[in-house]
């Protein structure tokens, strides 16, 4: 929608401190830090090493969905049953224990926002699941088939679920525009990634499965509809240039309410 | 190693206050720090006073007890971000008028610079004064998407807004800079 301006706005990262600054700041800050008075270099412990793999472990690893089988997997005292689920695959036995836990991770989830990013997440899980079935090499072709199609008939429950919050916003007789908006570009910016990898699984799936690869190109086809419905919510956004002075009273309490600092402290105030 | 990996230990360092990782932390962000900084205030002199105390106070600020950093990335920008509201507060008390008065002041001068510079043909110099007509946090989401390319989760950090917000005042925000760029 906005290609060509994303594609101007980079040419400025050819804006660039003069080196001459850069590199006269630079030895600046180290003298002002006291960087000459360092004689020997910091030593770590495993504790610190372990602080990096801990912040590392916990972007990579500890997504929601993670947590929650681990969570429930310590209450009933089979973490590791319930963690295997987490990699199961159609058609084996701890599928359906993984679908029930994506459906009470919804179930917990307030707001339609967080919602729907869960949903496509959940989708996006279908289409990886499909990739790892194409690309198993013992399995036999009859089985490998009904995988496919319980994957794909998965997915489909995934996607018409998301299509269900775009008719809501779309019939809603008192729509809090705001919200409508939120919700609209999560979802045009989720489905399309969503319609590209769906797209790429469909190339690589066999040809002797025709009725798994027709369910995957409807289900393309009902991922570009929802596509196509959020972005005519936000095309009916009305907001203009005049915005270009609005909300100057917003943003005074918004610097407020992050209690930025005054000339005489100014510590950053972010917290992780 | 990847960046990530790369940057957790150099924040470890930067913690043990190890002025080598400072320094290389420094050369990794410095230029997307400044050109943040430059869209928001009158002058490049400016622009390289500020990127210096960014660097600064956040060494400070990572020193202080208590202080636990996720992500240096997004507190830099965050120190940035306080800073030149700093900036302009400073100048505020100089001249004894109201917040209210120094923004439509910074509008004013805003305007006045996208004047002088709407004759500059090249496309660089348009564009840089259209970011400069855009309201801040319109101009903030859209270096730190376009520009610096961080993710929604990081802008949503450092503009302290969920990540539903985020999407949205990019949206508005391409919009609007299509509008000026087709003005232009």
């Amino acid at each position: 929608m906005h290609e060509d301006v994303i594609k101007k706005l980079k040419e400025l990262k050819n804006i660039q401190p003069r080196s001459e600054w850069q590199a006269q700041n630079r030895d600046l800050l180290l003298s002002r830090i006291g960087a000459s008075h360092q004689v020997t270099a910091p030593e770590f412990s495993w504790l610190d090493y372990s602080w990096v793999l801990g912040v590392l472990f916990k972007q990579k690893m500890l997504e929601p969905a993670v947590v929650m089988l681990l969570v429930l997997g310590f209450t009933v005292g089979s973490s590791l049953v319930i963690n295997a689920s987490f990699y199961s695959l159609p058609g084996q036995g701890l599928y359906p224990v993984k679908i029930a836990l994506e459906k009470a991770q919804l179930a917990i989830t307030s707001g339609d926002e967080k919602q729907i990013e869960l949903k496509i997440e959940f989708a996006q899980k279908r289409i990886n699941e499909i990739d790892k079935i194409v690309a198993q090499s013992d399995v036999d072709s009859t089985d490998k088939q009904g995988q496919l199609a319980a994957a794909v008939k998965e997915l489909q429950k995934n996607v018409a679920s998301v299509q269900q919050h775009i008719t809501k916003e779309n019939q809603s007789p008192d729509p809090d525009r705001e919200k409508t908006l939120r919700i609209a570009i999560s979802i045009s910016s989720e489905t399309k990634e969503l319609s590209q990898s769906l797209d790429k699984a469909s190339k690589t799936l066999p040809t002797t499965t025709p009725e798994v690869k027709d369910i995957v190109n409807q289900t393309v086809e009902s991922v570009q509809a929802i596509t196509a419905s959020a972005d005519k919510l936000i095309q009916a956004d009305a907001t203009s240039t005049d915005s270009l002075v609005e909300n100057k009273e917003e943003e005074k309490s918004d610097a407020a309410s992050n209690q930025l600092p005054t000339a005489t402290s100014s510590t950053p105030i972010i917290k992780n | 190693m990847s960046s990530n990996i790369k940057e957790k230990i150099l924040l470890l360092r930067l913690q043990k206050r190890d002025p080598e990782a400072f320094a290389q932390l420094y050369d990794l962000y410095v230029a997307s720090i400044y050109r943040f900084i430059l869209f928001k205030v009158p002058t490049r002199q400016d622009a390289e006073d500020l990127t210096s105390e960014v660097f600064l106070k956040t060494w400070q600020y990572i020193g202080e007890a208590g202080n636990n950093v996720g992500n240096f990335r997004s507190l830099l920008y965050a120190s940035a971000r306080n800073l030149v509201v700093d900036f302009y507060r400073r100048r505020s008390q100089g001249e004894m008028i109201g917040d209210e008065e120094v923004l439509l002041q910074l509008e004013d001068s805003r305007q006045q610079n996208f004047l002088n510079q709407i004759d500059a043909k090249a496309d660089v110099k348009n564009l840089e004064s259209c970011l400069r007509r855009l309201k801040d946090e319109y101009r903030d989401v859209i270096i730190l998407r376009f520009l610096d390319e961080l993710s929604i989760s990081e802008i949503a950090e450092v503009l302290n807004k969920s990540k539903g917000s985020v999407r949205v005042l990019i949206h508005r925000a391409l919009k609007v800079v299509k509008e000026l760029i087709s003005q232009s």
